[in-house]
């Protein structure tokens, strides 16, 4: 009987690890990000910092924060029109780990396939990374992409799990165990701008359960309930009009604010995607060695918390000497007193508790 | 010899809940009940079952081939700890 581990590394595990590379269309992919030049270069003044950083004679992680719903893929779609165009020597493949609800949203699943971006796994890591190719994760995912505006510069590369109705986050090892399994370097990246498209400010863990969104993407496995700038502006869109007087229109408002994300994902600001990739983390080679599972665990957890400091570090870089940032930070600050003030828990029964 | 198996097999539901409270959980103080669906929960995922597996070798003496196990022999804290005496007491 072969080992379990060797057995989870190599074979199906009993969570879904989705279609493997066979769809995978370097030439095509490579061909397409070269069509996304002026939606990013002009349309998202992307900048990308620190491909210097890059050893590409080896294979490695890049691992870095996620932002906030679809507009997160611009984000993928940056650093790999970077990793394939902007870098002096041929690039390696380069393989993207996403959710598995990707691999299911028509048209964008055939593209996701030729992208070479699989459903995230300790398997879809490790094959790829033993046959010289390059991982690309963000191993925060919806959790990460769920957080407010005011946490833009703290990463949250957590998973989430539910007891009941309540979230536990905990932190995402995975792709430092797989790193382990060879001693690929971690590359951290972070990835700065998406967020502001369609500002999350506040996210709520009740209104995921109330509205049954999480029974509905199950899939996903959302950590809350985005609610965003959009979901204000929309109020006051709706409240201007005559549709107000309208118990249907209500109905209607609702439902749409709840269940249909364009409405509340619209790009409300203007952005620039800005990208930093950051010096490797060495990670040790522990496939060959029997070390005890707690030693594993503290090992996984010391990495990966350096892997969070860089990211977490970059992301305050990013941020410097943006003009609205001061201002921005004025607002945020304020915001916080006042939430933590007297006069806000007598105004609201759900703060003061 | 009934008490003795319902002992060892409430030790071994204890200590797989405990690892997994410990380790994914992070010694969150809700509560695990042992019927908890863990991959609808999004406790499980490869890596957790990865770990899981190698705590399950390492503490219980039994080998596990996950390629030949069901899933549904890993659903849950009683499923596995009914699955772990099954292969302890085949393996004796």
């Amino acid at each position: 009987v072969p080992s379990a581990a060797s057995a989870v590394a190599a074979g199906p595990t009993p969570v879904p690890t989705g279609p493997d590379l066979a769809g995978f269309d370097r030439e095509y992919y490579v061909e397409f990000l070269r069509k996304c030049r002026f939606l990013l270069k002009s349309v998202f003044r992307m900048e990308v910092t620190g491909l210097e950083q890059l050893r590409l004679e080896s294979p490695g992680i890049l691992a870095g924060n996620h932002n906030w719903g679809l507009w997160g893929i611009t984000e993928v779609l940056g650093l790999e029109y970077a990793w394939y165009h902007e870098q002096a020597q041929p690039a390696p493949d380069l393989i993207g780990q996403g959710g598995p609800e990707l691999q299911k949203i028509p048209l964008l699943s055939t593209l996701v396939r030729r992208a070479g971006i699989v459903v995230a796994s300790m398997q879809g890591m490790l094959g790829p990374l033993k046959e010289g190719r390059w991982i690309l994760i963000q191993p925060g995912a919806v959790v990460d992409q769920g957080r407010p505006i005011w946490q833009r510069r703290r990463s949250r590369m957590k998973k989430v799990s539910w007891l009941g109705s309540e979230r536990v986050l905990t932190e995402q090892l995975a792709y430092v165990a797989a790193a382990t399994e060879g001693g690929y370097p971690i590359y951290p990246v972070a990835w700065s701008g998406t967020h502001e498209l369609a500002p999350i400010l506040w996210e709520s863990t009740r209104l995921l359960h109330w509205t049954g969104t999480q029974r509905m993407r199950r899939e996903e496995n959302l950590p809350s309930f985005p609610i965003t700038l959009n979901h204000v502006l929309n109020l006051a869109v709706f409240l201007a009009t005559p549709l107000r007087r309208s118990p249907l229109g209500w109905v209607g408002f609702t439902l749409l604010n709840l269940y249909f994300d364009p409405v509340f994902a619209y790009p409300i600001f203007p952005f620039q995607l800005r990208i930093k990739i950051g010096a490797p983390i060495p990670v040790p080679d522990l496939s060959q060695k029997r070390l005890p599972l707690a030693e594993k665990h503290k090992i996984y957890r010391e990495i990966h918390e350096r892997v969070t400091h860089a990211v977490d570090s970059m992301l305050v870089e990013l941020d410097e000497g943006r003009p609205w940032v001061r201002t921005f930070d004025a607002l945020s600050n304020t915001w916080q007193k006042l939430r933590g003030s007297r006069l806000a828990k007598k105004l609201s029964p759900v703060a003061s508790r | 010899m009934a008490v003795e198996q319902l002992a060892t097999a409430e030790h071994i539901r204890a200590r797989i809940r405990d690892y997994i409270v410990t380790n994914f959980l992070e010694k969150s103080t809700l509560q695990l009940d042992d019927d908890v669906s863990l991959a609808a929960s999004g406790i499980l995922d490869s890596f957790s079952v990865m770990m899981l597996v190698n705590f399950v070798e390492e503490s219980f003496g039994v080998a596990i081939d996950v390629e030949a196990t069901p899933p549904q022999e890993l659903a849950s804290v009683r499923a596995i700890s009914s699955f772990v005496s099954k292969s302890m007491r085949g393996s004796a």
